[in-house]
């Protein structure tokens, strides 16, 4: 933790005492520790002259913001329109299936986060869905198959 | 100027700048509503306040400015099916029913329900509302309930805009926004000050207290839990108090429950065979009179605390005066604030803030000198913090930075007790920066003198405090007008905190301002001492003359002379006992084993003294030592007046009781007064108050009648003319070193603590637990993590207590609550002292 | 350098970056032999069919082009030999395959102003843009004075490209008379709206035609900053966006005295944090102050009067600012000579769904739905039959087969119960369920719901749960008295305009497949087959 909030306390250094400065600040901090802890939230508060519960006001208002660590592969199920019509729902059924957590949620040993985003803006590739950076577009429920070798096998193993 | 309008075919005054929607309901016409508030900005969230305006499409009301000769409609075809559209989605989202519920009666939403013609068939045909939600119920008076929430945001308005905490905010979006603190954890564990102030605006049961019952009638008086003297309306019910309204802390919110411990004195008790046995008042009166009349003048003493009355402090410097014919007599004030109004009074004529606390709320600048004011007077916070918001520079000198923080403008942290050398060097600065008015530094040669010794280096050194950092401070309040200094203990409890004062003083006279504000923490601290409980002054800050003047110290007077010879303070009292020269205490409204620093030495001393007759609502630690315990009236149980912190005087009233069988302190004086041949001792307040109009310095022309009728009445306080003195510099006593590498000094953390919030169950638990605060430089140093429990070593003492690794507070500073610093490791009632820590596995 | 006879086009837009467009080039650059000149260009709109690769100056188009495609690829230049057949593209209308670029349906049915340099040039070189003529716009419009500018926008009769269609013209104006020495402008690039991805490819593929832009309205409503406000979700256009801020900065297109003159202007990008409401304007500005996208309740001042800080704000959409260059250095009549009597210019829209050819594209304003989706869509893929078309996302309607010959421009679609919105347009056949679309985007709205005003919060709650209910065969007969009553409720009484149009998608599909939801309630039976009733 201590070596979290000092990490949160070098980000700040590059921040003026602005309300504005806000969002930026707690991108940076997700982006360098995985999600904003709210050990983070009481020091950007301080650091800003804003109160804490606004932090996580805004925190909790913007789907971008993680306020739990979040699993190490990362996959974001686009429900644009696009994607809907073309199968999101099941792509998104077959994921839980796959990973035994649902929309949302975290492994309990942190290797998969599920979440969906409002749209990758890849519509014309839709479904897609997103795995920490990298976008897979026209997805299958093969194809999604295939995003998961080893828990496939783990299926396997377990049947 | 105001505009008039019509409102549904009525026509209706509106106030300058007032809305549609406030026009209406001032003119008595209802538009419903749920989420306006007159004392918080618009959120035009609720949308039920819609109206047409000169025949157009609606517009809500709540927005709309009232404007002259506009013809306004409250409902319409459109208007009332958008209304009960809305009501019915609130209804449908809405967990529970009115049965049982906390606010049932009281609800908003009942009200709008009643008025609106709601189709309970179209109701039945929306889908409920699906999960309930858990309710927040970790604070003791109230209950956040988020199936009972309409989200209007009035609560989340009234913590940030009145308040200035903002403890509470929204969180999450959608249809899953909750209302609740950081992190949505228990609001007790957030920084919430339970003060109470959203359970008031709440329109429904969102926030609700849990035992509320309807008040029958009101009594107006003040609150009794700080200097601040807030106007507080108790509600009554049955003869009991039920609830606390104004603009309120916690203590003054819910502290009223005081009345109702179970543990009040009632009986008088005197000492049969070594134990205390029931007694009735004539006993007890009696064996307390014969008894005190046995010692002669200055073998008496007499201890008191800011919780009497005016007119009972008045009558007890008399008894002791007149009667017992001594000036030993001091109160609980000496421990805090004695330094601050002495020092004012040497320094500007009187000893006493120089304006009233609401000049703080438009002041330009606020500079505030040791005090954890959001702890101690948490209503005075508010009025900061909301002066900051508008645009105020708040410049804060505490080693501690508490949640002001965020509102501060420049925050100061010197190392405990050296703030005389800081303020100095800001004198400096002023000078150097050309910032003194030339026709006020005439004359001024002893002292400019004196500021030699103070360059910005050495201020730098001894204050940990870079130079630019008090030049900027410096500036800033000098060039702010018009600007208020504001100081608590942290300026005056050390062994010189009279210098810190005076240094204050000259600041504030070479920046040309006048306001000056010593932040008295009980709630008639100033007119107790006004009155004359205190051994060097008679009522209206007259010195009592000195025979001896700059002869020794004071001491024992023979009978009737006891206006002869300046008094014993009540710290010199006990070793004055312990030295057999005081043989008989009385001691009224303050528990001095239970409350006051040196609880060994007092220990010893009350073991040791022939007659103790202690007067009090509570037992507490002295009580069982006393010959004789006589219980009084609490401060809502007793008729009189106070004098609050910055020198106004209120009315305060009984509002119920005295409970059992105890009498106001005044009562109980007077009794004792009458058995010991004391004359004119009438213990009805309007004809003390009477004699002390007719005789005391700043108090002259009070009427009871003006007062009772809510007249403005102020101390009048000399005209201030005073010129910045010299000042040498005096260090701490002690400083650390490679033994003792770190300074400990005190601070307040928590407004909860004092007798009252030990006495209310809710208040009691809401006591944080306590924790000595370090730098985390220093906890890396010492290898200490958050949490870690460790001993606090002290070359005289040491203490073991859990550690929070912060950095609220400078390195090589380390802070402790005063309610637990022990004496033992000062050795003194100094709060300052170097220490070493060490990390328990 | 003269020996290059060509140059290769490999598109680098998010849809042909994710079908592994980086590992062409890269593979590109190791095999490409001199006489080759490679170009990384923004998106060429036919993302359906990425990785693009595009060689010119033949124009020759090849599509889904992968790492082992390369070879086959230079091997074609090298020899004089012929286009690598397989890569190109298969017209599936006519049955055969078209081997350049200008000739493909999809492409030749379009007219492309805005989207002019998207896929021509690399976005990550600033030459490029200066070499088509960039910031000359600027360098004219310093030239006029601040009223000229406001006045030639106002002639072209310019909209505001992001939803509500406000004249361009006029917003500048009341910027510039805000009292007031400083005033910002901001770009709108927080495209939210599931299904649009116009402006992250404008973002992505033109960035300095919006520098360019912003710059000009700076100058014109005497503002000195500007930012640039761009979805979490585009990381690449937030990578490229300040790329080029950093370029124009170094040609002194930005900063202090630009082009050597008494103007200066800045921009910053800020990153929105995924909010669909922060497409609002007010709620946007909220964000930026660091606060929950919460947006202004009227009455208020306009944004040109009291914006970001209490200042006076230009805020338009990202397609709007492109555009201005255009129209300085063409003239406001060139820009009006397109288009429809109300909506001059092109639209611009991301065309997706269940269409033969989605991609991004551009059309005279007043086309009609039938020739953007028969012609360019390439007509509904597996023989299936079309059934409705979304536009306007969540804000939008959806119009049935009769409306097909609908001219698209502002306000048809608005009169049709549907909007332009940001650009989306979805493409449904008849294996969609409308029903279960109306659940989609109410379920998308009260998710995106900011949840402060009260008619938004919990209507779109209680239509999503009513329309849940009817896809799961637990309708009730008045459940769609209730639907309508509920969407002209919200839309009266919220807040801000997204509630007021999130009703949208019901209120059209009842109004126009109202069939579709009584075959749900009545017959339990879901005609698309799509809800498991």
């Amino acid at each position: 933790m201590s070596g979290e909030l000092s990490l949160v306390r070098e980000i700040l250094a590059g921040y003026g005492k602005s309300r504005g400065a806000l969002i930026p600040v707690l991108q940076e901090v997700q982006a360098a520790l995985g999600y904003v802890p709210e050990g983070a939230m009481v020091e950007i508060a301080r650091h800003l002259g804003i109160p804490a519960s606004h932090v996580y006001s805004v925190a909790s208002f913007y789907a971008q913001f993680r306020l739990q660590p979040l699993g190490r592969r990362r996959i974001a199920v686009c429900r644009g329109t696009a994607c809907h019509v073309r199968g999101a729902p099941e792509i998104l059924k077959e994921l839980e299936g796959l990973t035994g957590i649902r929309e949302g949620e975290t492994s309990e040993d942190l290797e998969y986060t599920l979440e969906t985003v409002a749209c990758i803006g890849c519509c014309a590739l839709a479904p897609c869905v997103r795995v920490n950076d990298e976008v897979y577009g026209e997805m299958t429920r093969e194809k999604v198959r295939a995003l998961f070798p080893d828990s496939e096998e783990a299926h396997r193993d377990a049947g | 100027m105001a505009v008039s309008l019509i409102i549904d075919g009525q026509t209706v005054r509106a106030a300058p700048g007032a809305t549609v929607l406030e026009a209406a309901l001032a003119g008595g016409i209802y538009i419903p509503h749920l989420c306006h508030h007159p004392d918080l900005t618009p959120a035009g969230a609720c949308r039920l306040c819609y109206v047409t305006v000169n025949g157009g499409g609606p517009v809500l009301a709540c927005r709309t400015p009232a404007q002259e000769g506009m013809v306004v409609q409250t409902g319409s075809p459109e208007i009332d099916e958008i209304r009960r559209g809305l009501v019915e989605l609130l209804m449908a989202n809405h967990h529970g029913n009115c049965k049982g519920c906390l606010k049932s009666g009281r609800c908003a939403l009942q009200e709008i329900i009643a008025k609106l013609r709601i189709d309970r068939k179209k109701l039945q045909q929306l889908r409920p509302a699906a999960e309930e939600l858990p309710r927040d119920t970790s604070n003791p008076f109230f209950v956040l309930d988020p199936n009972k929430c309409v989200l209007c945001g009035i609560c989340v308005r009234t913590c940030e805009e009145l308040v200035g905490v903002g403890a509470l905010n929204f969180a999450g979006r959608g249809y899953r926004s909750r209302v609740g603190p950081l992190g949505a954890g228990p609001l007790a564990q957030s920084v919430c000050e339970s003060c109470g102030e959203c359970v008031e605006r709440c329109p429904v049961a969102g926030l609700a207290y849990v035992d509320h019952r309807r008040p029958r009638e009101h009594v107006q008086t003040v609150c009794h839990s700080c200097g601040a003297g807030c106007p507080v309306t108790l509600g009554l019910r049955d003869g009991r108090v039920v609830e606390a309204k104004g603009e309120l802390c916690g203590r003054g919110r819910f502290g009223w429950r005081i009345l109702q411990a179970p543990d009040r004195l009632t009986v008088p008790l005197i000492r049969r065979n070594g134990a205390p046995a029931e007694a009735s008042w004539e006993e007890a009166l009696d064996l307390a009179a014969r008894e005190l009349s046995r010692y002669r003048g200055g073998e008496c003493a007499v201890l008191c605390s800011g919780r009497l009355t005016n007119e009972e402090a008045y009558l007890l410097q008399r008894f002791a005066r007149e009667v017992l014919g001594t000036n030993n007599i001091d109160s609980t004030l000496r421990l805090t604030h004695a330094v601050s109004l002495e020092t004012l009074r040497e320094a500007t004529g009187w000893g006493g803030a120089t304006g009233p606390f609401e000049a703080v709320e438009e002041a330009a600048c606020i500079l505030l000198v040791g005090a954890n004011v959001a702890r101690s007077h948490p209503v005075l916070a508010r009025r900061i913090r909301r002066a900051a918001a508008r645009g105020a520079r708040l410049v804060v000198i505490d080693p501690r930075e508490d949640d002001l923080g965020r509102f501060a403008h420049l925050w100061l942290q010197p190392y405990p007790g050296t703030d005389p050398a800081l303020l100095m060097g800001m004198a400096v600065a002023l000078v150097e920066e050309q910032l003194v008015d030339p026709a006020i530094l005439g004359g001024l040669g002893a002292f400019l003198a004196s500021l030699e010794d103070f360059p910005p280096g050495r201020v730098s050194r001894i204050t940990g405090v870079p130079e630019e950092l008090v030049t900027e401070a410096a500036k800033c309040y000098a060039t702010s007008r018009p600007a208020v200094a504001l100081w608590g203990t942290g300026l005056t409890q050390h062994p010189h905190g009279g210098d810190g004062v005076r240094a204050l003083i000259n600041l504030a006279l070479l920046a040309g301002h006048t306001g000056l504000y010593p932040l008295l923490e009980e709630a008639n601290a100033q007119g107790v001492w006004d009155l004359g409980c205190t051994p060097h002054h008679l009522p209206g800050q007259r010195p009592v003359p000195d025979p001896r003047a700059g002869g020794k110290g004071p001491e024992s007077s023979p009978k009737g002379d006891g206006a002869s010879y300046p008094g014993l303070t009540l710290t010199e009292v006990w070793d004055a006992v312990l030295e057999g020269r005081v043989r008989a205490l009385y001691i009224i409204g303050v528990d001095p084993l239970g409350e006051l620093p040196e609880a060994e030495k007092i220990r010893e001393a009350l073991g040791r003294v022939e007659l103790l007759v202690y007067q009090h609502c509570f037992m507490g630690a002295t009580g069982p030592l006393a010959h004789v315990v006589l219980p009084a009236a609490g401060w809502f149980e007793k008729e009189g007046t106070v004098t609050r912190a910055d020198g106004r005087i209120t009315r305060v009233r009984r509002v119920a009781g005295p409970a059992g069988g105890s009498l106001p302190d005044g009562d109980i004086i007077c009794g004792l007064a009458a058995r010991m041949g004391g004359e004119r001792f009438v213990p009805e307040p309007a004809s003390v108050l009477g004699e002390i109009a007719s005789g005391v310095r700043g108090y002259g022309g009070l009427s009871w009648e003006g007062l009772e009728k809510g007249a403005e009445a102020n101390v009048a306080r000399p005209p201030l003319e005073a010129r910045a003195a010299p000042l040498e510099y005096r260090g701490p006593t002690e400083r650390p070193d490679m033994q003792y590498p770190l300074l400990l000094t005190g601070a307040r953390n928590s407004p909860y603590g004092d007798v009252l919030s030990q006495k209310v169950e809710g208040l009691r638990a809401l006591q944080p637990e306590e924790y000595l605060a370090l730098h985390h430089k220093d906890a890396a140093d010492f290898g200490i993590t958050d949490g870690d429990r460790v001993r606090v070593l002290s070359r005289r003492g040491e203490l073991t207590v859990r550690a929070a690794v912060t950095d609220v507070c400078p390195p090589g500073v380390v802070i402790l609550n005063y309610r637990v610093f022990p004496d033992s490791l000062t050795g003194t009632i100094s709060r300052v002292c170097a220490v070493t820590l060490e990390r328990l596995a | 350098m003269p020996d290059e006879r060509y140059t290769v086009h490999v598109c680098h837009g998010t849809g042909c970056v994710s079908g592994g467009a980086e590992e062409v080039y890269a593979r590109l650059g190791t095999i490409a032999g001199s006489g080759i000149r490679l170009k990384r260009t923004g998106c060429h709109g036919f993302c359906q069919q990425g990785p693009v690769v595009v060689i010119e100056p033949d124009g020759i188009f090849y599509c889904r082009v992968r790492v082992s495609d390369v070879g086959d690829i230079v091997a074609s230049l090298s020899t004089e030999g012929r286009p690598v057949e397989r890569l190109l593209y298969g017209d599936p209308a006519a049955g055969r395959t078209i081997i350049r670029y200008g000739e493909i349906p999809f492409y030749r049915r379009q007219e492309r102003i805005l989207l002019r340099n998207c896929g021509r040039i690399d976005p990550e070189d600033i030459d490029d843009y200066l070499a088509t003529g960039g910031y000359q716009a600027l360098s004219r419009a310093l030239e006029m004075s601040p009223e000229e500018i406001i006045a030639e926008i106002r002639r072209s009769g310019l909209r505001g490209l992001g939803g509500a269609g406000f004249p361009a013209g006029r917003k500048w104006e009341a910027c510039r008379r805000a009292p007031g020495t400083e005033k910002f402008v901001i770009c709108n690039g927080d495209e939210g709206d599931p299904g649009a991805f116009q402006d992250r490819s404008v973002m992505e593929g033109d960035p300095h035609a919006v520098l360019e832009g912003m710059a000009i309205a700076g100058y014109a409503v005497g503002a000195a900053r500007g930012y640039i406000y761009v979805r979490a979700e585009y990381p690449l256009a937030v990578k490229r966006l300040q790329l080029a801020i950093e370029q124009a900065r170094q040609r002194g297109f930005l900063g202090r005295h630009i082009l050597d003159r008494d103007f200066s202007f800045d921009i910053e990008v800020f990153q929105g944090a995924g909010a669909f409401v922060c497409g609002e304007s007010t709620a946007l500005v909220s964000s930026m102050e660091g606060n929950r996208g919460f947006p202004k309740p009227l009455p208020r001042p306009r944004t040109t009067e009291s914006g970001l800080w209490g200042k006076p704000t230009l805020l338009n959409n990202v397609k709007t600012f492109a555009y201005v260059p255009k129209i300085i250095l063409h003239g406001a009549g060139w820009f009006a000579s397109r288009g429809t009597d109300k909506s001059k210019g092109t639209a611009v829209f991301s065309l997706t769904g269940k269409v033969a050819n989605c991609g991004l594209i551009e059309v005279p304003m007043g086309t009609t739905l039938r020739q953007i989706i028969f012609e360019i869509g390439g007509g509904i893929p597996d023989g299936k039959r079309f059934k409705a078309v979304q536009t306007g996302g969540p804000s939008g309607g959806c119009l049935p087969a009769d409306l097909l010959d609908l001219p698209v421009d502002f306000d048809s679609l608005t009169a049709a119960g549907s909007m332009m919105g940001s650009g989306g347009m979805v493409v449904v056949d008849e294996d969609t369920c409308m029903v279960d679309l109306a659940r989609y985007f109410l379920d998308f709205s009260q998710r995106e719901s900011c949840g402060q005003c009260l008619p938004c919060r919990l209507g779109t709650r209680q239509m999503f749960a009513i329309l849940d209910d009817i896809t799961r065969g637990r309708g009730r007969p008045e459940d769609l008295a209730r639907l309508e009553e509920l969407g002209r409720l919200v839309a009266r009484s919220s807040l801000c305009g997204l509630g007021q149009t999130a009703p949208n998608p019901v209120l059209t599909t009842l109004r126009y497949f109202r069939e579709e939801y009584e075959a749900h309630i009545k017959g339990r039976r879901c005609p698309a087959g799509v809800c498991g009733l």
